[in-house]
């Protein structure tokens, strides 16, 4: 049985992420921890590709260029409702920086509610310094009392240091709940994050192709760092990278086809 | 610190010229009194060293030396009459505190020697009724004395009526009737000495005597839970106060416990070795009795301000008070946890708003206006000491049946102008220059009109709103302000939110 070259990777890659999946879920069924709950990403059973969040841990969301600054402020917000979602009680936590009103806006009740964030859920904290921000993370991480905690801070800030996302890292563990920390379109130095995300903006697909309405929310995100279960995944080049829309009124995120022309279905694929 | 040998007096104009107010130990051994001119007290002393009285200093000292005097005692204030026209002394309510000092002579002790150290030559008397007491700092002669309860009438006796608080008219008057010694009133008819001196002398008398009572009202706030800590030495480092300060919260939570109280209010006060006293007050969102969080909540505040934290020659006493507090039952560990989670969250945002400051710590609130910038305002958590509940967000949303959100995620702080080519005039736009860069509208969806709303004052125009994705996929909601023809003759372009 003769298999296409692109085909055998793609399965190979198919594999290695059940088997890592796999492995992260053993992993933290022996600690019997809470933090072996991932992040629940509504996803239907096919077609929706990306890994599994681990929650008691700290991930990093950068925007590709600073335009697409609001770009992973959306995947961010899709995050959070996922998070809110695998935490039904639990409100969420929303550092924003002191100058983001005059760069790229504060968050807007009506438009997190028709994205499907409910404000109700968030608190939201301004601090004035990065230093006041990582603080109210780490303390509220510990508490492990919210859903998730995010933080908007600039990459390029001086108190962002390894050891500060070390310390977030371990207050994650500790609470056993997610942290997010978006850190604008500057790639910073070395860190302890768990995973880190690149998010780019990607044109919709209306329903109908014709149409030149604009359709629901979609990105380019790529996976450019990860430690320990997803290595797997991400030596994998094909699959480090996705498209995927939002649908706001069923809740879930889809994999959609980047260029209609590039990928069919995998599993059309494996048919041949 | 002053000197102690200097020559020193204070003056201020009085009848007949400069007057002499109060001088030191030196100058009296050279012969000066007070009262006397000064040209008379320079003829005997010329290097005399004269200075202006300043009465309205003296009182805020005399304040602050009051309210230092609150580590022996929460129940403290600054005599109001003092042995002239100014108050010069300070009274304190020590009862049930003596024992903590050993004894009643040795909390006298120690207090004129700390005083001593304060370069203030202080007099104490300890007795029963706060008029015996005044009266024998004043007239007893002696530095520290100690009246045994019940021999208030003895002692006082002997001593000058002036001991009984009474004005100059008065006591010039009794002196002329012959009664110059507090003894002398003792029996005495009292109906024509109120016929003479108005109701002053028997109510002084009886007041000293303790036939009537006397309040005295604290300067600080009194408060039944309170806890205190003494020093052997001053403590000097902000981390020995912080432990410190558990033990307090500690101590406190005890008591607060005892009574199913919960803290709202608190106040650290910490006592410096210099006579000076520093308080700092923290509130809670819910009553709260975790020591814990407590001393959290000031762990806070002595970081925040640990650079200019200033402990002086040292802090020997502290004390940790609750101002309010509310009833708080004692509770059982929920099952499930989530009470706790709750609670730890009212605790967090008690600290953020103290660290940060209230007005950082928001939810968002809808708001009902066609105006977007107005639909959705950010409002403190915690709003005169509790904590907002959450808002209803149901009917305010935008979604779409496809899928897609109208609304956009983000909000600029204030529209932000753009330029914009539009094929046609009243079409969407198919680029626009936003901060200096060009964007190529791929699609676009709108207009959504939104009319100002007549009844508010500003004068805002109709403004016709678009969804807008760039040829990279970026969303953008920008609005026309204003209809071609009616409203203006170009309509301006704004940008004022980002869809996610």
């Amino acid at each position: 049985m003769s298999m296409p070259d692109a085909a055998k990777a793609d399965r190979i890659a198919r594999l290695r992420r059940q088997i890592a999946a796999l492995g992260v879920r053993a992993d933290h069924a022996e600690s019997g921890k809470t933090g072996a709950r991932v992040v629940d990403f509504g996803m239907p059973q096919k077609g929706v590709s990306l890994p599994e969040l681990a929650c008691g841990a700290l991930h990093e969301v950068q925007a590709a260029e600073y335009r697409d600054m609001s770009a992973s402020i959306g995947f961010a917000a899709v995050l959070a409702v996922c998070c809110a979602r695998t935490f039904p009680d639990a409100p969420i936590l929303w550092c924003e920086s002191a100058y983001a009103p005059f760069d790229v806006g504060r968050l807007y009740g009506s438009g997190l509610a028709a994205f499907g964030l409910d404000p109700a859920r968030l608190i939201l904290v301004s601090p004035a310094s990065a230093v006041d921000l990582l603080w109210t993370m780490e303390e509220a991480l510990r508490l492990g009392a919210f859903a998730a905690v995010f933080g908007e801070i600039d990459g390029r800030a001086p108190a962002l240091t390894l050891t500060a996302t070390r310390r977030l890292q371990l207050a994650a563990e500790a609470g056993g709940r997610p942290a997010f920390l978006l850190t604008g379109h500057v790639a910073h130095g070395a860190s302890a994050a768990a995973t880190r995300w690149g998010v780019a903006s990607a044109p919709s697909h209306p329903a109908l192709e014709t149409s030149s309405l604009v359709g629901r929310a979609c990105w380019r995100v790529t996976l450019e760092k990860s430690r320990s279960a997803f290595t797997g995944v991400a030596a994998d080049m094909s699959a480090r990278d996705w498209c995927v829309e939002w649908d706001a009124r069923r809740q879930r995120l889809c994999d959609v086809p980047d260029d209609p022309a590039r990928i069919p279905s995998p599993d059309v694929m494996l048919a041949v | 610190m002053p000197d102690r040998d200097a020559v020193l007096a204070l003056a201020m104009p009085m009848q007949g010229g400069l007057r002499i107010t109060a001088l030191t130990a030196a100058a009296r051994a050279q012969g000066i009194e007070k009262g006397q001119l000064v040209a008379d007290a320079m003829a005997l002393y010329p290097a005399l060293d004269v200075r202006d009285a300043d009465f309205a200093s003296d009182r805020a000292a005399l304040k602050r030396l009051a309210s230092w005097c609150g580590r022996y005692t929460p129940w403290t204030a600054a005599d109001a009459d003092g042995l002239g026209a100014e108050p010069d002394g300070i009274f304190m309510d020590m009862t049930g505190c003596a024992h903590l000092f050993g004894g009643e002579e040795a909390l006298a002790q120690d207090l004129v020697t700390r005083f001593a150290r304060l370069c203030i030559q202080a007099r104490i008397a300890i007795a029963s009724t706060p008029g015996t007491a005044w009266a024998l700092a004043r007239f007893g002669g002696k530095r520290i004395s100690v009246l045994p309860a019940g021999q208030e009438e003895k002692a006082l006796a002997s001593l000058p009526v002036a001991a009984l608080r009474l004005d100059d008219e008065a006591v010039g008057g009794l002196a002329r009737l012959g009664l110059k010694h507090v003894g002398d009133l003792y029996g005495r008819a009292r109906a024509p000495l109120t016929a003479r001196f108005g109701g002053a002398v028997s109510l002084r008398l009886d007041e000293a005597l303790g036939y009537a009572a006397e309040p005295i009202s604290p300067a600080r706030p009194l408060v039944p839970y309170r806890a205190r800590l003494l020093f052997a030495e001053g403590i000097t480092r902000i981390e020995d106060v912080e432990t410190a300060v558990k033990q307090l919260a500690d101590e406190l939570c005890v008591l607060l416990e005892r009574y199913h109280k919960g803290a709202r209010q608190m106040e650290l006060a910490l006592f410096r070795v210099d006579g000076e006293a520093t308080f700092l007050r923290a509130g809670t969102s819910a009553p709260s009795r975790l020591p814990a969080h407590l001393a959290r909540l000031f762990h806070e505040k002595l970081q925040r301000n640990s650079d200019d934290f200033d402990a002086g020659f040292g802090i020997e006493a502290m004390s940790l008070s609750a101002l309010v507090v509310d009833p708080l039952a004692p509770t059982q560990k929920g099952m499930t946890g989530e009470a706790e989670k709750e609670r730890d969250i009212a605790g967090l945002m008690d600290r953020l708003c103290n660290r940060l400051g209230a007005q950082r710590v928001t939810r968002l609130q809808p708001h009902a206006s066609h105006l977007p910038e107005h639909a959705s305002r950010h409002v403190a958590v915690l709003s005169g000491n509790k904590l907002v509940p959450p808002h209803d967000w149901r009917v305010a949303a935008f979604r779409q049946d496809d899928g897609s959100v109208a609304r956009p995620l983000r909000m600029l702080a204030a529209p932000e102008l753009i330029e914009v080519v539009a094929e046609i005039p009243e079409g969407p736009p198919r680029r626009f220059r936003w901060r200096r860069v060009l964007y190529q509208v791929a699609r676009a969806e709108g207009p959504e009109r939104i009319a100002p709303e007549w009844w508010r004052t500003e004068r805002d125009r109709t403004r016709d709103y678009y969804r807008v994705e760039d040829s990279d996929g970026r969303r953008f909601w920008l609005y026309r302000d204003g209809l071609y023809d009616r409203d203006t003759e170009m309509p301006r372009w704004y940008i004022q939110g980002m869809f996610g």
